[in-house]
C-alpha cells in the first residue's frame, strides 16, 4: 500500500499540521490580548448602565452636581476625571475616572500607580466617583487598605502589586 | 436643616431633619431624627461608612450620627477589584 502523498510529503504535511498546530494558538492569544480589554471595558460599562435605573443615574448626576465645587464639576467633566490630593503622601495625587476605572496615582507628575476599589452594590458613575472622592478625603488610608495596588506596566497595561 | 443620603443602584435614599424643631421638642421632628439614627446603624452594620460634609471641607468620616451636620453621606461597602 502506498501513501497518498509519499513518504516526504507525508512527513511535510506532519510539519505542516504542527507547525499550524502551533501558529493559530499564538495569534488567538495575541488577538485576544489585543481585543479583550477594549471589550471588557465597554462590557463593564454597559453592564453597569443597564443596571442602574435611568432615574438612578439623574439622581448620582444631581448629587455629584450638588456636593463638588463648580471647579472640580468642572474637572470632570473637561479633563475627565477629578483630582485628590494625598494627606498620607503630600507629592501625590489621586485622579477619579469620569467612567469607573482604576484610580491613578501621580507622584510630582508621574504615573506610579493604579487602585482598584469597588462598590459591593452597582452603582452609577456619578456615585462611585463621590465614593473614591469622600473615600480619599476622609478614610485614605483604609481606602488604601482595601484597594488593589496596580503599577504601569508595558504597552499601557497594569501589573497586580503583590 | 440636616440630611443624610445613602448611595444606592436604585438612587440614592434621601432622608432629612429639623434640628431646630427637634430642640423646640417638635414630635415629627423627633421621629424624622429617629428614623435617620435608624437608618444609620442599619448601614453601618451593612459595612457602609459615613462622611460628613462640610462646604469648602473635606470629607470626614463619622462612625456615630451627628444631628447637627449639615449632611451625611452613606458610601456602601467596598472591597478591593
Amino acid at each position: 500500500m502506498t501513501l497518498p502523498f509519499g513518504i516526504g510529503g507525508t512527513a511535510m504535511l506532519v510539519m505542516e499540521l504542527a507547525f499550524l498546530g502551533l501558529l493559530v494558538p499564538l495569534i488567538a492569544f495575541f488577538l485576544w490580548r489585543a481585543l479583550a480589554r477594549p471589550f471588557a471595558q465597554t462590557a463593564a460599562m454597559l453592564r453597569v448602565a443597564n443596571s442602574c435605573d435611568p432615574e438612578a443615574v439623574l439622581r448620582a448626576q444631581a448629587m455629584l452636581r450638588d456636593l463638588l465645587t463648580d471647579e472640580e464639576y468642572q474637572q470632570v467633566n473637561s479633563r475627565g476625571y477629578l483630582v485628590v490630593r494625598s494627606k498620607v503622601n503630600p507629592a501625590q495625587e489621586y485622579h477619579i475616572p469620569r467612567y469607573q476605572g482604576k484610580v491613578r496615582v501621580y507622584e510630582d507628575g508621574k504615573l506610579v500607580a493604579g487602585l482598584c476599589l469597588q462598590p459591593y452594590e452597582v452603582l452609577p458613575d456619578a456615585d462611585v466617583i463621590m465614593m473614591h472622592k469622600l473615600m480619599l478625603e476622609g478614610a485614605e488610608e483604609t481606602y488604601l487598605a482595601e484597594a488593589n495596588h496596580f503599577v504601569p506596566h508595558r504597552n499601557g497595561l497594569w501589573r497586580l502589586q503583590t | 436643616m440636616g440630611k443624610m443620603r445613602v448611595m444606592s443602584r436604585m438612587g440614592d435614599k434621601q432622608v432629612s431633619w429639623d434640628s431646630e424643631r427637634v430642640e423646640m421638642g417638635d414630635l415629627d421632628a423627633l421621629a424624622a431624627i429617629k428614623e435617620a439614627e435608624r437608618i444609620f446603624k442599619e448601614e453601618k452594620a451593612k459595612g457602609g461608612t459615613a462622611f460628613r460634609i462640610r462646604p469648602g471641607e473635606p470629607a470626614e468620616r463619622i462612625d456615630y450620627f451627628d444631628k447637627t451636620a449639615d449632611q451625611i453621606v452613606f458610601v456602601p461597602r467596598v472591597a478591593g477589584g
